[in-house]
């Protein structure tokens, strides 16, 4: 799976892998399971709705698509989590010797970050949950990486650090929120906000099993 | 004075703020440095307890209490840091206690990446924690970082304080149960690279609780020379109903922290969930003296994340990064192509290299400016130690004050003028330093280079740098011009051994102006080695020479069980048979991207045609293939940047053979815009260009609006391309792309990015969109 979905970040469309190839990809996901360092923080908060809010933080969610994925949800979870600067200063290194390798490592590591998250949210055992959904996808603004991330103590706890543009550092580093009390939508391609611009969906491929 | 007692008497720091102030119902995202203002009396009454309950230092409510961690903040952070020191003062009357009681500043982490991973300078960083100290430094007793994860911002932090203050420092590390910080340093690296700046107390501070910590302490109290500070939290954090919380009761805690106390800790306290009930349960049941430590002091040297110990074993010094008589290198250093130095070193850190030297001395260039952009290139990718190579100590002194780490210093000699110029530097960032083995001329006799070598370790001591911080250099002499003198080389070698100190030489010198030189080389390594030499400097692309030493480290036992010669060995049996199996043509090499053959595929076809034939017959077709390929869907992109990368070998070689020939089109100016740190869209363009025989000024990422404008008067490139992934980052390539219009630049400017369109492109005022690397070919096989 994890193999599939980087070569789907890189572009692949079905081309046929010459062995040289796959063995490049094995040994990236090798080498960034080897650098890879997956730390994850999350807190519970409680909901209120009209207007969409967080109770604790006073935040406010007045964004369309969050409110119909949070829509009868009592509380949520807000997940941080990163793959750690060690395994950045590899990928930076590919880059200097074998760009090819470092783009392949690029595209593992972010495949990878997702496949741990989701291992990380299995653990935690959630019932009736929406699925994660992250500041920057469909209306919900990258600036609430802020209050969010401060909320959990980001950088502290797992090193994830904003530059001043807002962008998280270590790259493979990811923060999202799950709904939890209500289910409204599964997780699939058709309940995707981005079903309407997305290339991928337009070129025939799915980010998941279900339409 | 505090200094006074460090050493002698247990000394106790307070327990966690934090937890105390959530438990008064302080709520996750509130700035708890607000109620220094806002809740005085709260703040006073945590100091009291814990002052009460037997603390000798109260911590500040200060921990994120910076300018940029407070920009939502309600106060100034000025503001806020003066009235925690009151708080705690305040605290200090009330319990009697404003004699025998300490105040530390807290500092925490900045919040940012420093550089070269992320976006925050030395020099940013240096000043936001000045700015903290600055406003209380005469009523603290000490500036406390504590739950640090990156010694570069330590070590920023000490410069701050060491400056510009008299006031003791001390450093608390956090350590992940990996025993690593978050961003990869070890407890070695940290004792030798905190010991050598000159801190006054060091340790580990929050993430676990004693128990869990142990093994780390342990290897900081086996190695520390300072005294050592531990204040874990009360266990290990445990989440329930979604809020964190720690298990170990104060007693647990206290007999936890016990035997660590009595085999060496000086400074104890508590962080995370620890209440004055902690540190009263401490007090009880720690001794009050100190117990000495007598640790060795080793000679070690450490990049960010590595240390090397000579403990008797042979370490390698790469000698590559050094212009001497290296034309292609010289050249990359005038025009500032400065990534060639970085494949450099990581060539000889592949090939095995244990530290690197780094000699930037070229006339007509900045020493020092130079020498501190390239060690930050450097230090972004490789893991092993520098050796700062300089006959000027500005450019020294640049370069230790920006080194991530504890560097070798290449060098002194027996000249006062010298050693009163470089000594200095090594007091005060810490370092071991080459002392070479002349003063006016090389002396002949053995003798004569250990009596230069005494002075020189004498007159260290006067600056505070011990012995085990020097490296003599007993000088290799050549054999075809001085060959009596090779012998008294060893000699003086074997001398200094014997009296336990480390010793280092430039190899290759011994066979200049010989044939075979490699074999002199080897011969006199392994001489050398078993007069008990310790640092070589090399040339670690030399297999053979590599693999003399290897052979010397199976038979002085120093390779236990001939593991690494085994497994070196084996490999490289295999490797020359891949070697073999390459037959193709340059053609076939560039289609399926097998750039280590391309090398040579391109010399054979030279021997029989023009340049510019092998260029027109073959890789052009050959590229036009593989443009093709990619944008019919039938390979993908890593497969069309391995072709590239293959084409541009193949334009290298072509170039350093007829360099007349194959002119370059461009320059081309690219960059990834101010804020945005994601680069790998632009190398990526980066490298397909050069592949089409473009020469490219790559200015790298994060780059400012006016560097763009410098380097475009500089450089006058054809084309300027610039990438932004992120929305909030587009923002700064609108501002660099109106930089560049209001200085009067003309020349087409092309943009690309995740979140780049043609419409957002025009609106930003771009002269052009690219959606990806061969896009942009395209693009400027039209404009160029």
């Amino acid at each position: 799976m994890l193999k599939e979905e980087a070569l789907k970040y890189m572009g692949h469309r079905g081309q046929k892998l010459t062995p040289d190839m796959e063995q490049a990809l094995d040994e990236c996901i090798l080498e960034v399971k080897q650098y890879g360092n997956f730390k994850a923080v999350t807190k519970e908060f409680s909901l209120s709705h009209s207007p969409l809010k967080i109770d604790e933080l006073e935040l406010e969610l007045d964004y369309e698509d969050i409110k119909t994925y949070f829509k009868g949800c009592t509380s949520c979870l807000v997940i941080a989590c990163t793959l750690g600067i060690g395994l950045e200063r590899r990928i930076k290194y590919w880059s200097k010797v074998n760009m090819s390798r470092s783009v392949m490592m690029d595209a593992v590591a972010s495949a990878y970050l997702e496949e741990c998250c989701d291992q990380y949210e299995a653990t935690l055992d959630l019932k009736e949950r929406t699925y994660r959904f992250a500041p920057g996808y469909g209306d919900l603004p990258l600036e609430l990486n802020i209050p969010l991330g401060n909320a959990l103590n980001i950088s502290k706890v797992i090193g994830v650090t904003r530059t001043r543009s807002g962008l998280f550092l270590p790259q493979k580093s990811m923060l999202g929120l799950i709904g939890i009390g209500a289910e409204n939508l599964k997780r699939s391609c058709g309940n995707c906000i981005r079903r309407e611009q997305c290339e991928l969906r337009k070129e025939g491929l799915r980010c998941y099993k279900t339409d | 004075m505090l200094q006074d007692r460090l050493k002698k008497d247990v000394l106790l720091f307070d327990g966690g703020m934090g937890t105390q102030l959530q438990d008064a119902g302080l709520k996750a995202g509130d700035i708890p440095e607000e109620l220094n203002l806002e809740n005085k009396e709260l703040i006073i009454s945590v100091h009291e307890k814990y002052l009460r309950a037997g603390a000798d230092f109260i911590t500040t409510n200060t921990f994120g209490c910076n300018p940029l961690k407070m920009e939502e903040a309600k106060y100034d952070f000025v503001e806020m840091i003066q009235a925690a020191v009151n708080n705690a003062k305040e605290a200090q009357k009330r319990c009697n206690r404003e004699n025998d009681s300490y105040i530390a500043l807290d500092i925490g982490p900045i919040g940012q990446m420093m550089e070269p991973m992320g976006t925050m300078t030395f020099d940013e960083a240096y000043e936001i924690i000045l700015s903290q100290i600055e406003p209380v430094k005469n009523e603290v007793d000490v500036v406390l970082f504590e739950t640090m994860s990156d010694l570069y911002e330590v070590k920023a932090g000490i410069l701050a304080v060491k400056e510009n203050t008299d006031l003791p420092v001390f450093v608390t590390m956090t350590f992940e149960q990996d025993g690593r910080t978050l961003t990869g340093v070890n407890p070695i690296t940290f004792v030798n690279v905190v010991e050598g700046l000159k801190a006054d107390a060091l340790g580990i501070n929050c993430s676990l609780g004693p128990v869990e910590l142990t093994p780390i302490i342990t290897e900081i109290l086996e190695n520390a020379h300072l005294p050592v500070i531990f204040q874990p939290n009360a266990g290990l954090p445990v989440l329930k109903d979604g809020i964190t919380v720690y298990e170990v009761h104060p007693k647990e805690f206290a007999q936890a922290m016990k035997p660590l106390v009595e085999q060496g800790i000086a400074v104890a306290g508590g962080c995370c969930g620890t209440t004055p009930e902690f540190i009263r349960e401490l007090k009880e049941a720690v001794p009050k003296v100190v117990t000495p430590v007598e640790n060795k002091y080793e000679t070690r040297v450490s990049s960010q994340n590595q240390t090397i110990t000579f403990d008797g074993g042979v370490i390698v010094c790469g000698e590559r990064l050094n212009p001497t008589g290296k034309k292609k290198m010289k050249a990359a250093l005038k025009e500032e192509r400065y990534d060639e130095l970085v494949v450099e070193a990581i060539k000889q850190e592949q090939a095995g290299a244990n530290v690197l030297d780094v000699n930037v001395g070229l006339p007509g260039i900045d020493e020092a400016k130079t020498m501190k952009k390239v060690i930050r290139l450097l230090q972004e990718v490789i893991n092993l130690p520098l050796q700062i190579d300089s006959s000027s100590p500005e450019a020294i002194e640049e370069a230790c004050r920006y080194y991530n780490g504890k560097p070798l210093i290449n060098s002194v000699n027996g000249k006062d003028s010298v050693m009163e110029a470089v000594f200095p530097i090594v007091q005060k960032y810490g370092g071991v330093v080459i002392g070479l083995t002349l003063e006016d001329g090389i002396p002949f006799l053995a003798k004569e280079r250990v009596e230069i070598a005494k002075k020189i370790i004498k007159k260290a001591a006067t600056y505070g740098i011990p012995r085990e911080d020097i490296i003599i250099d007993c000088l290799t002499l050549t054999a075809s011009a001085q060959q009596k003198e090779v012998q008294e080389t060893l000699k003086a070698v074997k001398m200094m051994t014997d009296m336990g100190i480390h010793t280092v030489l430039g190899v290759s010198n011994v066979s200049f102006g010989l044939p075979n030189r490699p074999l002199l080389n080897r011969t006199f390594l392994t001489m050398a080695m078993q007069a008990g030499l310790d640092l070589p400097i090399i040339n670690p692309l030399d297999e053979q020479l590599m693999s003399a030493i290897d052979a010397y480290n199976v038979l002085f036992n120093f390779d236990k069980d001939s593991t690494h010669y085994i497994e070196k060995q084996a490999n490289a049996e295999s490797k020359t048979k891949e070697k073999v199996a390459g037959t193709m043509g340059l053609r076939e090499l560039i289609l399926h991207g097998l750039k280590e053959e391309a090398g040579n595929q391109t010399r054979t076809e030279l021997k029989s045609k023009e340049a510019l034939e092998v260029i027109n017959t073959i890789i052009i077709p050959a590229l036009d293939e593989v443009g093709k390929d990619y944008e019919g869907g039938k390979i993908f992109l890593p497969q069309l940047i391995q072709s590239a990368e293959t084409t541009k070998v193949a334009f290298e070689v072509i170039k350093e053979t007829f360099s007349s020939d194959a002119k370059s089109k461009g320059p081309i100016l690219i960059c990834t815009v101010e804020g945005d740190v994601h680069d790998i869209g632009k190398n990526i363009v980066k490298v397909v260009l050069e592949s089409y025989g473009y020469e490219v000024i790559d200015l790298g990422k994060d780059v400012k609006v006016e560097t763009v404008v410098e380097a475009w008067k500089k450089h006058k490139p054809k084309a300027i391309g610039l990438s932004a992934l992120m929305t909030t980052t587009v923002v700064n390539m609108q501002r660099t792309i109106e930089a560049l219009h209001e200085n009067g630049c003309k020349v087409p400017i092309w943009v690309g990015g995740a979140v780049l369109t043609e419409d957002i492109a025009k609106d930003i005022g771009a002269d052009y969109y690219t959606q990806d690397a061969m896009a942009s070919v395209n693009l400027l096989g039209e404009l160029v």
